[in-house]
């Protein structure tokens, strides 16, 4: 079923939570709101689900107009952040409760309320567990008792606010890459809130950036990532270094830092700030014709395939800069902390004066 | 001697502070009790059962049981009621009013019992509603039940409040995303979550209601066979030096309160063991 959100806005005495939002939202498709704290976000997602009223705007369900009707009656999934599992109920009933609330004429027979969580519990992969109350689980298990029961009733949509916000990171990997998965399997229409870039880039088919109460860009996770719409969606998604400096036409300098780059982009006065991504740049003994940026070697972090660099700029004004080369790379570079080198950016964003994304440049 | 829970305690030792708990036990309620134990046991089972079964006896057993059934229905009712409208809503003089709740327990309760056959009395504040429309507070059963509410009060609310403000707003959002009506939500969310801290408020409450005394003695009119309580039959035999009689009823509050806190008891670590997943 499709969702449809027009011109919502919602206000919390003078906080403004939600400003103009329009969503539209595929039938089957799973979309991760992301956004910092603040940023609406959950009050959108509760707006869609029927648990909080919109000041003005519409929320239309497959073309329907549901802005007024009781969330009892949106057939809506809702999986909250603490879980919110009745403690006083075993799994099984837990998951049960949306079905033996029904009215009596459509409730399914004992056998076959049974039998449907059975078949819910098989699928959260859980069925072993029964029996057992709430407390007895771990925060995992939990969240996917929460998910069975939102999904009993066969809702026409699936909200999760913070799904896996409480769980510890190692859990939280693999209970995205389960809900992906079971997403493709009963490709109920989903939308998820999460303040995680990694997790929303991973899960969704469709990530929604929000920032105070406006959405910045709404698009496929690549292109989010490749194609940032706004300053902030470059900023929120992973880290960048800011570089501030000067351009006369031919090369960006800061201090005795210098880049040879092409760009219009530059202020009047000569000012241009640049955005380096951590992984867009070469580690260098010597500096080049295009590029001179001097800086000293400090904390390492080693995880994975990748070598976090902590770096110090030696010579020109810059905050701490963070380079993640590729382990190879960093073990044929051969350096210890304390040596002097040189940031050799592939490429990088050009910032425009009246603070926008201008084009992307690169040294030559 | 193994310590549940931490490796550290903060109290010294555990010999000394298990040697004072079982002290203080012993001598402010065992020893009393034992002492009560062999008042009863110089008698035979036939005075006994003589005593218990004694007509005036099983009168004023029926009026305690009745009052303080009586007493600790409403404050099941009122007391829910109360815990919900001081954890669940703002209002000025909220603080007042939970507050308030402990008054019963601080008021002497003869104070309490002189004040309340005042108002419920025939030309009370109060009582002049009831007469005019012909029913008696004051000196009947219902006076007694009233004042047994009273005193017994603080019990439900205490014993509830704490659990319903434990309960998180997201659980009851929850049962309506799922479909459940507001009553269907209080019943089998709220309420199934209440009831074990709600029947043990319910049970301290009709267990203090049946020993109850000061409140109850003004107002009561305490006629033989109709208003008399319990604890006033034990009091009288007192009075009439006949400590075995007066022990035999005490014997039976006694047991009727312990197995019932027992049993209590038993009901409420069995459900809220699991709840907490022990």
């Amino acid at each position: 079923m499709s969702i449809r959100v027009e011109q919502i806005q919602k206000r919390f005495g003078d906080f403004t939570a939600l400003n103009d939002i329009n969503l539209d939202v595929q039938e089957g498709q799973l979309v991760g709101l992301l956004g910092p704290s603040g940023s609406g976000k959950t009050t959108l997602l509760r707006i869609i689900a029927g648990l909080e009223k919109a000041d003005q705007g519409r929320v239309l369900f497959h073309g329907q107009d549901v802005t007024d009707l009781d969330v009892r009656k949106r057939k809506v999934g809702f999986v909250f952040q603490q879980y919110a599992l009745f403690r006083h109920l075993t799994v099984a009933d837990n998951v049960a409760f949306g079905l033996r609330m029904l009215p009596r004429k459509e409730r399914p027979a004992r056998s076959a309320i049974r039998q449907r969580v059975n078949e819910l519990l098989d699928l959260v992969q859980l069925g072993h567990l029964a029996g057992r109350y709430p407390a007895q689980l771990s925060g995992g298990q939990k969240q996917r008792v929460a998910l069975a029961r939102a999904l009993a009733l066969k809702p026409d949509v699936l909200l999760l606010d913070e799904p896996f916000g409480a769980l510890d990171a190692k859990v939280r990997k693999e209970l995205r890459r389960w809900l992906r998965h079971l997403h493709e399997q009963i490709s109920v229409t989903s939308i998820f809130v999460t303040h995680d870039q990694e997790e929303a880039m991973e899960v969704s088919d469709q990530v929604v950036v929000m920032s105070q109460g406006r959405i910045e860009q709404m698009a496929s996770p690549l292109t989010v990532y490749e194609q940032p719409a706004s300053r902030f969606v470059f900023d929120f998604l992973g880290h960048i270094n800011a570089l501030k400096g000067h351009y006369d036409g031919r090369s960006w300098q800061a201090g005795n830092a210098q880049l040879r780059l092409t760009t219009e982009g530059a202020c009047p006065d000569g000012e241009l700030t640049l955005y380096l991504r951590p992984h867009e740049a070469d580690l260098r003994k010597n500096p080049s014709d295009s590029a001179n940026l001097p800086v000293k070697l400090g904390a390492r972090s080693v995880f994975g395939g990748t070598v976090t660099l902590e770096l110090e700029a030696l010579g020109w004004p810059a905050a701490v800069m963070e380079v993640e080369l590729s382990r190879d790379a960093w073990q044929a570079l051969d350096a210890q902390p304390g040596d002097t080198l040189f940031v050799h950016p592939r490429q990088l964003q050009t910032v425009t004066c009246d603070g926008n994304l201008g084009p992307r440049v690169t040294p030559a | 001697m193994p310590l549940l829970r931490t490796q550290h305690s903060v109290l010294p030792g555990f010999t000394l502070s298990f040697a004072l708990s079982v002290l203080f036990i012993c001598l402010v309620i065992l020893v009393p009790l034992s002492g009560l134990a062999i008042h009863v046991s110089q008698m035979s089972w036939a005075q006994y059962w003589g005593v218990i079964t004694d007509p005036r006896s099983l009168a004023s057993f029926r009026v305690t049981l009745l009052a303080a059934a009586g007493a600790s229905g409403i404050n099941a009712v009122v007391g829910l009621l109360l815990a919900w409208v001081i954890t669940r809503y703002r209002f000025p003089g909220r603080r007042l009013m939970d507050a308030l709740v402990d008054l019963p327990f601080a008021l002497p309760t003869a104070v309490a019992g002189l004040t309340l056959s005042a108002l419920f009395a025939a030309n009370g504040w109060l009582g002049q509603w009831f007469e005019a429309v012909g029913i008696s507070v004051a000196y009947t059963p219902l006076g007694i039940m009233i004042a047994m509410s009273f005193t017994s009060l603080p019990f439900v609310v205490r014993a509830v409040q704490p659990v319903l403000e434990d309960l998180t707003p997201d659980v009851e959002e929850a049962a309506a995303t799922l479909g459940a009506t507001p009553m269907a939500t209080f019943t089998r969310v709220i309420l199934a979550q209440l009831m074990p801290a709600l029947l043990t408020g319910t049970a301290l409450a009709f267990t203090r209601s049946l020993g109850e005394y000061g409140a109850v003695i003004f107002i009561a009119g305490n006629m033989p066979f109709e208003t008399e309580i319990l604890s006033l039959l034990v009091n009288i035999r007192l009075d009439e030096f006949d400590y075995g009689a007066a022990s035999a009823l005490a014997s039976v509050i006694l047991i009727a309160s312990l197995v019932l806190l027992f049993g209590i008891q038993l009901v409420q670590s069995r459900l809220t063991r699991r709840w907490k997943g022990h």
